[in-house]
């Protein structure tokens, strides 16, 4: 009887398209985590048999399946939090790569743009005394600013470069952008480190302590094997993932209900018709920059914020591993973007935590870069279109 | 606005005509190239005579003068005048040195990038290969596999005789050549953008293995690198008879390690004419044709009977070659290889010394090279060394009255190559996406015109032969 | 024994099903030509026997040996070559370079030789530079060789395109459409060629073409298809007075016409069609228009205009610059030179958007829907510039008047529809902005008959009861003919015929050139 309220509520396109991808969040992170779980307990009771269980046993006093099993609740909270700044980063290699085909490769960039200038507000705010002493309110607030200003920075760069870099290129042959966006990447670190170094006289920049963002919280206790273990969350994870979840939802609704979106996903699928439709082919690529943009400028402030410590590189990794993610979800697809960053996260995670053990401490988390790209390697050759595409069919 | 553009383009032609009258070209040609030999050789250390002596390989270039005579002029420019002055000052010999080793990575990428249009982005994997292989069999490290980096026990004996670097030259191009067929086999199918990304992962995932490979087993010693490296033996009996030659010549003695600098030049000057020979070769022939046509259209290509994987494997391995034997010359010259040599941002160098030149184009390949090399060997570094000079100075700029001695010491130009490559690259993409010379394609109807011209169409005889190697 | 036989040849593109069951015999030495309206999978057809498509299901044998499952260069080894439908040359490389790529398969060189300039290789290369001599004077290129073959006007391009084809020594030649854009005279002087290649060459010839002159004139049999399938197979006499191919090919319309040779037209009311209203404005007027597709110099100064309240139709052979009109006009492509007006404002230089805004509404070829969006949004999009949601709601009724069918399909993805619908929300999304001019680019296309005589009411409607002034291309001339008031006939980028479309139907060089009698 109370169904029928609820379908009709969320039958209005605007609710439901703020809702999807709240399920499609949590359902991916709850299948991804189970999955991914179930497998490395699998390789852990395979290896139970043999030396690598001395090894933990010897080294960690525990078989190799406790200490499997021990780590695990840790890992999955610290790959989905990885994996949802991936997600945020992908998104805007989704986009552009939807609308344009083309891979922007210089979004490494703008997302170390989003957090280099972050940061540095932060730090400015910081260097006026403005956190001395503040409410964990104002923190909250002060936070909440530095990521606003790391957005429109990252936009408002990826709208330039694309109006100087690429519009004058498209309809090339596809390896010239992407030369062209090779060139803007590199071109970016560069700036990054030129502006730093003439106003700071430094490289690398430092998130400022403020607010509760270090403390940890306390889910529960478990006792497994005897020892109770302590499973807990920092605050700049659970700030990170809320974000970047409000910011999915929130791009999902702009891209699937409100008029620009329908005009950006209708110039995707057809560029000549959608111009026909009198949509401004030029205006609309510019808002898919900058959508695009100010996510991974969103997404390089919560990156600082969780790993602290930024240089002008700071975005080739990442850049590299939610490009990874797109492909891996299927590229110019939103939901594949995300299922790719959570799965891509997860991954790594697990690899940086498992496998220095299950080797034997031949090889370590050092390996987990490799990890990505073999991943990459391994989808492209076998699945192009990656997990959610669809197969398009080639056109002689 | 069309009056000014015929305007132009005759006053270019009736200077090109008036430069190549009679025997005009050759008089200026040797001109050109003595002048630049004397102001080097006066002042070896003014890098505008330099330059101009640079010039002259472009000079004699340009001009109409018979093969023969191009041949003769560039021999005694790299034989003679250019040992002389690089001895004289050991900073030009590097930088040539540095334009051969880098003409030839380029000339490889170009293989992979301008004949056959596959952008690979990790090309200095292979270079990576090279100068590991020759790294680590051509040092202790054979000895060392067990050690912890940096331990290393005094008086550890060299695995191989130093000579036996001309028999790593030669595996150098085997052995990257089967790694690109290695990488090649699994992503060559993909389409060209993601193909980027792949060898660019697949760059990072050889400079990673470099990085970490000193455990379990210290096969590359780790992000410390492996040093020393053995130099191929130069024997006491030659270096006397050159000192010989050469002490007058230079001015002063000539110590050993600017004989091995010598060495090292005609050793790179050979290599990249071998491989400006077989590209030479390859591109004027069913191969190199195979290429560009995939380049230029797969599906057409393929449906004329060209078997892609195979010939981009082809190409490939091609590319890698080059590389690897530009490694293991790289790894003996500086007896010393690290991980960070063999960076994503060397990738984008040759590249951009590719897309600078002339995507294609083997002269404006080595062009690209030349330039990007000096830009980062002089230009750069000249800024850097201006810039320190006036933060030493009492200087200040005038307007916002900034004074030089407050600029950060952060700020060195010479590091900013990645900016320069930037910049190159988008300002080529967007203004003159062939390059500074273009390929051209060569001409060659009027030379096989004139035979039977006028004899019926027949279907040739190789149509029987070809059939039986189908079925 | 046939050089060539498919049996049962069937290529699926997710659920559309492009060839189906196909069997086609090719005897050695024969002409074989394939017909069928656009978008009946004949291409399709191509790339699957050469290997660029695996067929899901069929066998497809030569002189022997199965084919299916090998990729096209092994397929090419057969002696098999093949030409592209929209001409695919290696652009930057020269005519001869283009010819000595085609010879590929007949050069034997190896890396070790070619590194080494052997004697062997030299020998082949002169030989291969000789043939490619020769076949570049048999093709009349000579002179051209060291041209890039994309500096080549397109009759040229074409040729080399055939040369390239030749160097293989093929004994089966593939043509996709080789004569499209040529005017008479130059596909009058291909059928001799292709004759020639046969007669004297032994090449035997399979052909897609649409230049039913051609088709008649040299083909040994016919095979036509239409929606992936056989619908006839025969001599050309059989199939020219076979009614099924006639109503598949040239439209029900044409069907009922050339049975009953002197029958003016179907149905009467198209008799008391009054002629083109004059004192309608000139609504639309394009002066001296030069436009370029790509390196092809596509309009070359094409003048036209469009009344109020009228009915034009451009018709013309594919190739002829018909689209590249329409896309002129809606500014996808730039003209070079001359104007266009639009009600006396000079739209030229706009922007498409732009051009939309002023009054334009163009249906393109293809129907150009948005696959992965609903019908409502599809409609939505149509309707971007209106930003009164009132406005837009009625504008959806009126259309959903119009195309009752659609309202049932709202949340339907367009990409789902059938052919009929597809192209039903095509021009109902053309309408929604209430345009002063509707280009429909094809609209026919690929459609059945019954829907064919549907929309082309549909469009009456629209011109008769709304006074939307249409500017129609269209490949069923003699439908077109019949509703439209006006037409221009168009042949390689220029107009060589214009007036009232009832006279123009009965122009004899028009039923010529269209009909192949």
């Amino acid at each position: 009887m109370i169904a029928v309220p609820i379908r009709r509520f969320y039958q209005n396109p605007s609710i439901r398209e703020l809702i999807r991808p709240l399920g499609q969040i949590i359902s991916f992170s709850a299948a991804s985590s189970v999955v991914l779980s179930l497998l490395i307990l699998l390789v852990a009771l395979v290896l139970r048999g043999t030396a690598v269980n001395e090894y933990a046993l010897s080294h960690y006093q525990v078989d190799i399946l406790t200490l499997t099993l021990k780590n695990l609740p840790q890992v999955l909270i610290d790959g989905i939090t990885l994996g949802f700044v991936y997600a945020a980063i992908a998104l805007g290699y989704t986009m552009v790569y939807g609308v344009l085909e083309f891979i922007n490769f210089a979004h490494s960039e703008i997302f170390a743009i989003g957090a280099f200038v972050g940061v540095e507000v932060l730090i400015a705010m910081n260097n006026a005394g403005v956190f001395t002493g503040i409410s964990l309110w104002a923190a909250y607030g002060f936070l909440i600013i530095a990521i606003l200003v790391g957005m429109v920075a990252a936009g408002g760069t990826a709208v330039l470069m694309e109006i100087v870099a690429y519009r004058p290129l498209r309809g090339a042959p596809r390896l010239v952008p992407l030369i062209s966006a090779i060139g803007v990447s590199f071109f970016l670190q560069d700036l990054i480190r030129l502006v730093e170094s003439l106003t700071t006289g430094q490289f690398h920049r430092i998130f400022p302590t403020f607010g509760n963002f270090d403390k940890r919280l306390l889910i529960s206790n478990f006792d497994i094997a005897g020892t109770t273990l302590e499973l807990n969350i920092q605050f700049k994870s659970i700030i990170v993932i809320i974000a970047a979840v409000v910011m999915l939802m929130l791009l999902n609704y702009i891209v699937n209900a409100t008029k620009i979106g329908t005009a950006i996903r209708a110039v995707a699928q057809d560029r000549a018709s959608a111009s026909l439709m009198g949509i401004n082919i030029n205006l609309c690529v510019v808002v898919t920059f900058l959508i695009g943009g100010a996510l991974g400028g969103a997404a390089g402030v919560l990156y600082a914020l969780k790993f602290t410590r930024i240089d002008p590189f700071v975005g080739f990794f990442p850049g590299l591993k939610a490009f990874t993610a797109a492909v891996l979800g299927g590229i110019g697809n939103l939901t594949g973007a995300l299922l790719g960053g959570l799965v891509l996260g997860l991954l790594e995670t697990f690899a940086g935590s498992y496998l220095y053990i299950f080797t034997m401490g031949a090889a370590g988390a050092e390996y987990k870069d490799i990890l990505a790209f073999a991943i990459l390697i391994i989808v492209l050759i076998f699945r192009p279109s990656g997990l959610l595409g669809e197969q398009v069919g080639q056109k002689a | 606005m069309a009056a000014i553009k015929s305007g132009k383009a005759s006053a270019s032609s009736i200077v090109n005509n008036f430069l190549n009258q009679g025997k005009r070209p050759y008089f200026l040609a040797s001109v050109y190239l003595a002048l630049g030999t004397l102001l080097v050789y006066f002042n070896p250390l003014n890098m505008a005579s330099f330059f101009f002596l640079l010039s002259s390989a472009f000079v004699i270039y340009k001009l109409q003068m018979h093969g023969g005579f191009k041949l003769a002029i560039t021999a005694v420019a790299l034989l003679i005048i250019v040992p002389i002055i690089g001895i004289r000052n050991i900073f030009y010999l590097e930088v040539i040195f540095q334009i051969s080793v880098f003409a030839a990575l380029a000339l490889g990428l170009n293989v992979v990038v301008g004949f056959a249009g596959l952008l690979d982005l990790g090309y200095v994997a292979f270079y990576a290969v090279g100068a590991y292989l020759w790294a680590f069999f051509g040092s202790q490290q054979m000895f060392l596999l067990a050690e912890i980096p940096g331990t290393a026990p005094s008086g550890t004996p060299f695995f191989l005789p130093a000579d036996m670097f001309y028999l790593f030259a030669f595996l150098g191009i085997v052995v990257a050549a089967l790694t690109g067929i290695l990488l090649g086999l699994p992503v060559l199918r993909l389409r060209g953008d993601y193909l980027a990304v792949v060898t660019l992962g697949f760059g990072e995932v050889i400079r990673v293995l470099a990085n970490n490979l000193d455990k379990p087993l210290n096969i590359t010693n780790g992000p410390q690198g492996i040093t020393p490296i053995q130099r191929p033996t130069l024997p006491e009996g030659l270096l006397n008879s050159l000192r010989v030659l050469m002490d007058p010549l230079v001015g002063r003695d000539v110590s050993q390690g600017e004989f091995y600098n010598l060495f090292f030049y005609l050793l790179a000057l050979l290599v990249i004419i071998f491989v400006i020979i077989v590209v030479r070769r390859l591109d004027d022939s069913k191969i190199g044709r195979a290429l560009t046509a995939i380049r230029e259209d797969e599906t057409a290509a393929v449906s004329m009977g060209i078997p892609l994987t195979r010939m981009k494997l082809t190409a490939f391995a091609v590319g890698a070659s080059f590389a690897g034997i530009m490694g293991v010359m790289f790894a003996a010259n500086r007896t010393f290889v690290s991980p960070e040599s063999f960076s994503f941002m060397q990738s984008i160098g040759v590249l951009t010394m590719v897309i600078l030149g002339g995507i294609g184009s083997i002269p404006g390949v080595i062009l690209g090279a030349a330039v990007v090399i000096i830009l980062n060997l002089q230009v750069l570094q000249g800024l850097s060394l201006y810039l320190s000079q006036l933060r030493q100075s009492e200087a200040v700029i005038p307007i916002i009255d900034f004074a030089w001695k407050n600029l950060s010491t952060q700020l060195d130009p010479a590091k900013y190559q990645r900016m320069l490559f930037g910049i190159i690259l988008i300002l080529m993409m967007i203004y003159r996406p062939a390059g500074l010379i273009p390929a051209a394609r060569r001409k060659r109807e009027l030379s096989t015109r004139s035979k039977d011209k006028k004899k019926p169409i027949t279907p040739s005889s190789t149509a029987a032969e070809a059939d039986h190697g189908a079925a | 024994m046939a050089l060539l036989e498919a049996r049962g040849v069937t290529k699926r593109f997710g659920g559309l099903l492009a060839v189906n069951k196909l069997d086609l015999t090719v005897e050695a030495g024969a002409i074989v030509s394939i017909i069928g309206p656009n978008g009946a999978g004949k291409t399709t057809f191509f790339n699957t026997l050469t290997g660029l498509y695996r067929p899901d299901e069929g066998h497809i044998v030569c002189q022997g040996h199965s084919l299916v499952g090998l990729r096209p260069d092994q397929i090419a080894k057969f002696s098999i070559a093949r030409t592209f439908q929209n001409i695919r040359l290696f652009a930057n490389m020269t005519v001869m370079e283009n010819i000595l790529v085609g010879m590929h398969t007949r050069l034997f060189q190896d890396m070790p030789n070619v590194l080494l300039r052997s004697r062997k290789f030299k020998l082949e290369e002169e030989q291969a530079h000789a043939r490619a001599a020769e076949l570049m004077a048999f093709m009349g290129l000579t002179g051209v060789g060291d041209e890039l073959a994309s500096s080549l006007p397109y009759g040229v391009q074409r040729r080399l395109e055939i040369a390239r084809s030749l160097a293989a020594d093929p004994k089966l030649l593939l043509l996709d459409e080789p004569t499209a854009g040529m005017n008479p005279q130059e596909s009058c002087e291909a059928m001799i060629l292709f004759q020639k290649l046969r007669d004297q060459l032994g090449i035997t010839i399979l052909l897609i073409e649409h230049d039913m002159k051609v088709v008649m004139g040299i083909s040994d049999r016919i095979t036509v298809i239409d929606y992936g399938e056989k619908i006839a197979e025969g001599a050309p006499h059989e199939i020219q007075s076979n009614t099924r191919v006639i109503e598949a090919y040239l439209g029900s319309g044409a069907a009922a016409a050339l049975t009953n040779k002197e029958s003016e037209a179907r149905r009467p009311i198209q008799l008391e069609k009054s002629p083109a209203p004059d004192a309608g404005a000139t609504l639309l007027s394009i002066e001296n228009i030069d436009s370029y597709y790509g390196h092809i110099h596509a309009l070359k100064g094409i003048s036209l205009e469009v009344k109020a309240g009228e009915i034009v139709t451009l018709i013309g052979a594919n190739g002829a610059g018909k689209s590249t009109t329409l896309r002129t006009i809606s500014g996808l492509v730039r003209a070079r030179q001359g104007k266009i007006l639009l009600r006396g404002q000079n739209i030229t230089k706009l922007p498409p958007h732009d051009i939309v805004k002023a009054g334009v509404g163009h249906v393109p070829e293809g129907r150009g829907i948005f696959p992965r969006l609903t019908v409502r949004e599809n409609l939505g999009v149509g309707a971007f510039i209106i930003n009164d949601q009132p406005l837009v709601q009625r504008r959806m009724e009126y259309v959903f008047h119009l195309f009752p069918l659609l309202k049932e399909r709202l949340d339907q993805k367009g990409g789902t529809l059938s052919g009929g619908e597809q192209q039903m929300l095509a021009i109902a999304r053309g309408l929604i902005l209430n345009p002063k001019i509707l280009l429909l680019d094809e609209p026919s296309m690929g459609l059945a008959p019954v829907l064919v005589d549907l929309i082309f009411q549909i469009i009456e409607k629209l011109n008769k009861e709304d006074g939307i002034a249409i500017l129609l291309v269209e490949q069923n001339a003699h439908m077109a003919l019949q509703y439209a008031h006006r037409a221009y006939v168009l042949s390689t980028g220029q107009i060589v015929l214009q007036g009232d479309a009832r006279e123009i139907a009965q122009n004899p060089q028009v039923k010529s050139a269209y009909l192949g009698g």
